[in-house]
């Protein structure tokens, strides 16, 4: 029984490429021969086919259009880094804050019961050494995120001027400001 | 592949292995003035030293990047979405997208046919989401009357919009590949690289479309 082309070997024989089996069978199957013929017009007819050129004062246009539109790109890009690769720093800077508020609000020496202040009766501060607290996590979390960070983000963070913790929260994405109120809820909860 | 700037571009990238140590300080030399080169002299650098140019800091190796591929990258997005105003849209976001991943092009392929891929999606993505418009009647009416014979100048033009109706109806994979083979002249394996399939898928795809359109202008 005779093989036909496979359509791969069609297309060879249309690069004129085709294996000597393929000139072969070409040679006694009138029925391939024709499919070859078929399709070698419909590509002939193809080429014919032709996309409208431009006015060549389009090209200077569009290169133009191109620089000013990378441009735009790299005004976002700071650094050459994609501007996504810090998205997550205002989230971390907050969080940071946070959890530096938290902290310091925890290590506060409590006030005796009925003394109206740390001065004791010979005018010297109550300077008794505050004990450690044992890091629940909240620490080593801080520490953790800034190790990635600048100082100048840290510094912004906990000492941010008018405005700032607006700006940040701004930036969150919405999963990232549900995690922020879960955070400030249960950290909240806990003074 | 032929460039726009007329110079034969192949899929091979040179790659810095087995070289010895004087070769690699020679080339590497090269490739320092290469990527040192004036503004006005990157169309002189072939695709690879513009783009090693361009990952070294040289934003200008770009542009010359655009004035290379502009009219290839153009007339890809022309054809599969049939207008100029669509077309340069298209093909100012390839570049775009290439300027953002050219940082991360390791040379794998040829940066047209790097280019052809980006193209091919961008095309397709935007084709799914709004059909080209289907060509005027009045296309076929555009003879010029001065030719020897008018009628079969009439005909051919009549067979050409029929032709291209047909192509418009392809599936977007049979349409990607006869576009690349018959009007960018890629191989079949530059063609399975832009599609990210195989040279095998690629020829059947290709026949395949010419079947389909065999069939599509027999039945109309």
């Amino acid at each position: 029984m005779m093989n036909h082309l496979s359509p791969e070997e069609f297309v060879d024989a249309l690069d004129g490429a085709g294996a000597a089996r393929v000139s072969a069978h070409l040679a006694e199957c009138e029925a391939c021969r024709t499919e070859l013929s078929e399709m070698r017009a419909v590509v002939d007819g193809a080429e014919t086919l032709e996309a409208a050129e431009p006015s060549p004062l389009f090209w200077d246009h569009f290169s133009a259009r191109v620089k000013e539109a990378t441009a735009r790109e790299t005004a976002s890009m700071p650094g050459g880094w994609s501007w996504g690769a810090f998205a997550w720093k205002p989230a971390a800077a907050i969080l940071v804050a946070a959890a530096a508020l938290v902290i310091g609000l925890n290590m506060r020496p409590a006030a005796p019961a009925g003394d109206p202040g740390f001065l004791v009766a010979d005018g010297k501060a109550d300077v008794a050494p505050v004990p450690l607290l044992e890091d629940d996590g909240t620490w080593s979390l801080m520490t953790a995120l800034a190790a990635d960070m600048e100082w100048d983000q840290v510094s912004e963070a906990v000492s941010p001027v008018a405005g700032t913790s607006d700006v940040l929260i701004e930036a969150l994405t919405p999963s990232q400001r549900e995690a922020l109120a879960r955070l400030l809820e249960k950290e909240m909860g806990e003074l | 592949m032929r460039s726009a700037a007329g110079t034969i571009t192949t899929g091979s990238w040179p790659r810095a292995v087995a070289q010895s140590a004087p070769e690699m300080k020679a080339s590497t030399r090269v490739r320092q003035e290469q990527e040192k080169a004036p503004a006005a002299d990157m169309s002189a650098l072939d695709d690879a030293a513009l783009v090693r140019a361009f990952q070294a800091g040289r934003a200008e190796a770009f542009d010359a990047i655009v004035v290379r591929h502009r009219r290839q990258v153009y007339l890809l997005c022309q054809r599969f979405v049939r207008n100029h105003e669509d077309a340069a849209d298209l093909a100012q976001d390839v570049f775009v997208r290439a300027f953002k991943g050219l940082q991360r092009f390791k040379g794998d392929a040829s940066l047209a046919t790097w280019l052809y891929r980006i193209g091919v999606n961008v095309c397709l993505n935007r084709v799914s989401v709004k059909r080209p418009e289907p060509a005027a009647l009045d296309e076929a009416a555009h003879v010029d009357a001065r030719t020897a014979d008018p009628l079969h100048e009439l005909m051919r033009g009549e067979r050409a919009v029929a032709l291209q109706a047909a192509i418009e109806k392809l599936p977007p994979k049979q349409k990607a590949t006869l576009m690349l083979r018959v009007y960018q002249e890629c191989s079949h394996e530059e063609i399975a690289t832009a599609l990210g399939s195989t040279v095998g898928a690629v020829k059947a795809n290709f026949f395949h479309a010419l079947g389909n359109l065999r069939r599509i202008l027999k039945s109309s």
